[in-house]
């Protein structure tokens, strides 16, 4: 055919397709008059030749619709129909379209935002160059159950030296400094990285220049890279920045560049970069390990190579220092595993959460159009009796569907924008790359795919049940009640919708229990009105630790002095913050054993007063006091240190030797109860408390229990310390509920969003059951018109409508059941003190489930029985 | 629809246009006088019923084979007449080669021991 003609036809379909049409109708139309007449002249009756001629024909119609389906441009033009038709219809039944699109929308929308976190979090490449080469090293002891180790500055420069698999490799150590320049002082956290930091991680500076060799060196000349935000908050992105002074814990340190904005490693609290300078002249090997390592592929070379070439390395170095090393290695982690890894369980349970509720929805939309198809039978009847062939039929009802669902994920993408807002705001700051979500093409994308997949498994049962209508029956006998096999599948629905809610219930449930466990676990202090602050000197202007022991100490008088404090006191580590720091120690009655063999303890400094301010209990001897100066010999040691160590003796006495500077042995004077140092899942771990002053920390942070609502304490307190030193800063002042409540705010997260999905979900199957049952009764109103009529009680009415509803519910439970034991096993790692398959949780949620669908069988049954059967029995 | 007339839903794509092309060579004809006119020339085994023909009609015309104008049939009804356009006229020729040639093969392929 040639384009022109065919141009020319499709003008003509499309344009002129009124004129086109009545030509079709008069040529069909003569066909019938001329074959009548034909059939008469053969001897026929006119009666019988024209009815033999519309045999012959078939149907007016439906030669009709033979000729447009042949024509260029049937498809579009069928399309463009099929979608006209389809809009009128939704506006006609406005209650209808408005339901189904909500429930849609919830579903899509619900989709659409966790994706979008997937999407920001998982599959988005991380903001470092070729971030796919970047691995963490980390020292790995499986003999201490430590696979992600800080790591030694030691063993970091022999790795260093002696691989060849990394292009380069840095290190780093997160630290806080006083900044004193730019305004009021303030405590920052700052990353020491070594020079080739910038370069593994291929991010340079938007100002200046990064870091050189000359200034990774101890005692060089001392350089700081700004964040950008700090630069903007602090410095007013002042252009010329770089070259200046500024000033941070007492030393003048070179602004030499700034970097991008949202530029971070690992933790996004830093804002500033200060070389690290490690001396490879000094025996590293007496100190902890405390880097982190990060280093960049030679291109090339897998992750697998590199471990090998490591472990081997490290293997070495394990003979050669077997004291330090010994059980040690090397373990490689590529970057991206490093964030997200802890994560992505949590987003996949989340994903599969929200495939439920949108699989309910669509069990819920499906219902609505099968009820909608009945009573469209005679509509439906009246098409194909007007020539609409059944896949036609089939494909106007999934272009409804279709459209339903585009409308519903249009109303998704906003609730999904309102719900990433939401997200958040209750999101804990410690889930990595969060300013990372936003709604971007791919999450467009995604919505528009499961939007139209949507609509077509919501439509394809539907469609293909009410396409094939009975004529004569549906068209004489106006649309009374449906085919069983319409009947069979809303019941399916049913059925599935409760299986789904019951499983994403179990979940929400298993989620909340573990969260509440958490709760409840004993931390082993009282939070209940205590305020706490954190204080950290600079060295340069607090040198000799006598200095710094004399300002926590009048600094806890002034505060001790306040009016509404009770007790106070100060730690150098506070529990649940994350940062802690631990060693190793040997009993003196015991040889001195090799560090790699010494059980290791948790290492606090403490002010007197401290125990009574956290309310730790005092098990055995005595607290600290003012004697306990610098030269003190003396510890306070937890219940599980003296447990292990002590099991059968007193332990107050005794002596330990603590494996730090001075190593001297150390009396035991008391005995505190144990206390949740790193997190409240895990186990309490031995722990030893010195006084301040024999280990005196620069950073200290106060505990205030007051008898007055902690919160207004804080300007008073910050008061004092600013009488005692004007440019002193005073950082982190939280109550002690807040630091519980931030150490468990994820869990509490993802309880939270499992439990607004579930209810989602219950909220859709109930209204899903309630608009079937309701539909039902509607449908028996004749039948329990007669049977009213024959003397059944209400009571006996309300019995079979509420029965029928409920067996399907029970039905769906037990699915429901079934599939959760073998699903929420996946959750396992996420839980705490609670077990997948806990049974409260499905006996409870099985409860709540029948509940919901108790209202939802009861409304409509109660309507039935308030029926006026002689009205019921004339119901058409 | 389709299933009413079997024996041409049977026929080769391609066969049909063929019949109709070749019922038209002769003179133009109206939508019955074609459907007559083929049942002639194959000695009544192909009745083309209006639900096979009508949708060939209307192809054909769209493909630039057909030319369809209003005209009065022989006992003064109006009908709508189809003739053969010069495309038309060709497409005759080359399918007709063609199915000969095919005949032929199948012929020889069906005689083959």
């Amino acid at each position: 055919m040639s384009l022109f003609s065919k141009g020319e036809s499709l003008l003509r379909n499309t344009i002129r397709k009124g004129q086109t049409d009545r030509d079709l109708s008069e040529e069909v139309g003569s066909y019938v008059e001329l074959l009548t007449e034909k059939k008469m002249k053969e001897g026929m009756s006119e009666k019988e030749a024209r009815h033999a001629a519309m045999v012959e024909v078939g149907g007016v119609e439906q030669v009709k619709e033979e000729v447009r389906a042949g024509r260029t441009g049937f498809a579009l033009e069928t399309f463009f129909q099929d979608l006209r038709y389809g809009l009128r219809s939704l506006r006609k039944k406005p209650g209808f379209t408005l339901t189904a699109v909500i429930a849609l929308a919830l579903g899509i929308g619900a989709n659409s935002a966790i994706f979008s976190v997937i999407n920001g979090v998982l599959l988005r490449s991380l903001a470092y160059r070729d971030a796919d080469s970047i691995v963490m090293v980390w020292e790995k002891n499986f003999q201490r159950g430590r696979s992600q180790n800080s790591v030694s500055p030691a063993n970091f420069l022999d790795w260093k030296k002696q691989s060849t698999s990394f292009e380069q490799f840095a290190a780093s150590w997160d630290t806080r400094v006083n900044l004193t320049s730019g305004g009021e002082p303030e405590e920052i956290q700052v990353q020491r990285v070594s020079a080739d930091f910038f370069s593994v991680l291929g991010v340079p500076p938007r100002l200046g220049r990064s870091f050189v060799r000359e200034e990774d060196v101890a005692g060089g000349s001392v350089a700081v890279i700004l964040s950008d935000e700090l630069w903007q908050s602090r410095f007013g992105g002042n252009p010329t920045i770089v070259g200046q002074p500024i000033t941070a814990s007492g030393r003048t340190l070179t602004v030499v560049g700034v970097m991008p904005p949202g530029f971070h490693f690992l933790n996004t609290q830093v804002k500033a970069w200060i070389p690290l300078a490690l001396d490879p002249a000094n025996d590293w090997r007496k100190q902890g390990r405390y880097l982190r390592s990060v280093a960049r592929l030679k291109s090339g070379v897998t992750v697998q190579q590199a471990q090998a070439e490591l472990d081997g390395i490290a293997k070495r170095l394990e003979q050669d220092y077997p004291d330090y090393n010994k059980g040690w290695g090397a373990n490689l982690v590529p970057m991206h595993e490093q964030i997200v890894g802890d994560i992505r369980p949590v987003l996949l349970v989340l994903l599969a959460a929200v495939a439920f509720v949108l699989l309910i929805a669509c069990a819920n939309v499906a219902n609505l159009l099968l009820s909608r198809a009945a009573s469209r039978q005679k509509e439906l009847a009246l098409r194909a009796a007007l020539g609409a062939g059944r896949t036609r039929l089939i494909r106007q009802m999934l272009t409804e569907s279709v459209l339903l669902a585009i409308m519903g994920g249009a109303l998704g993408v906003f609730l999904a924008y309102w719900g990433i807002q939401l997200l958040l705001a209750l999101a804990p700051d410690n889930i990595p790359r969060l300013n990372e979500i936003t709604i971007d093409p791919r999450v467009l994308i995604f919505t528009l795919a499961i939007s139209l997949l949507t609509g077509l498994i919501f439509g394809l049962v539907p469609a293909l049940q009410s396409s094939r209508p009975d004529l004569s029956d549906a068209l004489k006998e106006g649309a009374r009640g449906s085919t069983g096999g319409s009947r069979l599948f809303r019941n399916l629905f049913v059925v599935a919708e409760m299986a789904l809610a019951l499983v994403l219930l179990v979940g929400a449930g298993l989620m909340l229990r573990s969260f509440f466990q958490l709760h409840q676990v004993k931390t082993g202090f009282d939070t209940d009105h205590v305020l706490t602050m954190r204080v950290q000197l600079p060295m340069a202007k607090y040198q000799q630790p006598a200095q710094r022991a004399e300002f926590f100490k009048r600094a806890q008088e002034r505060l001790a002095a306040l009016p509404g404090v009770k007790f106070v006191g100060a730690i150098s580590y506070l529990p649940l913050t994350g940062l802690a720091s631990s060693t190793v120690f040997n009993l003196a009655t015991q040889p001195d054993l090799p560090p790699n063999e010494s059980p290791a303890t948790e290492v606090r400094a403490i002010t007197p007063g401290y125990f009574a301010a956290m309310g730790i209990p005092l098990l055995k001897g005595r607290s600290f006091d003012e004697h306990d100066g610098a030269d003190s010999r003396v510890l306070v040691i937890n219940e599980t240190l003296a447990r292990k160590y002590f099991p059968s003796e007193n332990p107050i006495g005794q002596r330990l030797i603590v494996n730090w500077e001075p190593k001297v042995a150390d009396e035991i004077v008391g005995v505190v109860g144990d206390v949740k140092e790193t997190a409240l899942a895990e186990e309490a771990n031995p722990a030893i408390y010195w006084p301040h002053p024999r280990e005196a920390y620069q950073f200290m942070n106060f505990v205030l229990r007051s008898a007055i609502d902690p919160a207004t304490l804080s300007a008073a307190a910050v008061k004092e310390i600013h009488a005692l030193d004007p440019a002193q800063p005073v950082a982190d002042i939280r109550t002690l509920d807040q630091v519980v409540a931030k150490s468990i705010a994820r869990p509490r997260f993802n309880a939270l969003l499992l439990a607004i999905f579930a209810g989602v979900a219950l909220v859709l199957a109930s209204v899903g059951i309630y608009g079937v049952m309701n539909y039902s009764a509607t449908q028996r109103t004749q039948e329990i018109g007669i049977r009213m009529a024959l003397g059944a009680k209400p009571g006996d009415i309300l019995r079979l409508v509420v029965g029928q509803g409920m067996k399907l519910t029970l039905a769906g439970i037990a699915i429901g059941v079934i599939a959760s034991l073998a699903l929420t096993r996946v959750m396992t790692n996420l839980l705490f003190g609670v077990t997948a398959t806990d049974l409260p949780t499905f006996v409870a949620v099985s409860a709540i489930l029948t509940t919901g669908a108790l209202v939802a069988n009861y409304i409509p049954a109660r309507r039935a029985t308030r029926l006026n059967p002689v009205i019921a029995l004339r119901y058409e | 629809m389709s299933n009413q007339d079997e024996f041409t839903a049977d026929l080769l794509q391609g066969t049909l246009d063929l019949l109709v092309l070749k019922a038209l060579a002769a003179q133009p004809l109206h939508g019955l006088g074609v459907s007559t006119r083929i049942n002639q020339i194959t000695k009544g085994t192909f009745d083309v019923k209006p639900g096979s023909l009508f949708p060939a009609l209307h192809r054909m015309e769209e493909a630039g084979w057909l030319k369809a104008e209003w005209g009065e049939s022989e006992n003064n009804r109006r009908a709508k007449f189809y003739s053969l356009t010069k495309a038309g006229r060709r497409q005759l020729e080359t399918e007709t080669e063609d199915w000969q040639r095919i005949s032929l093969a199948i012929g020889s392929a069906l005689r083959a021991t």
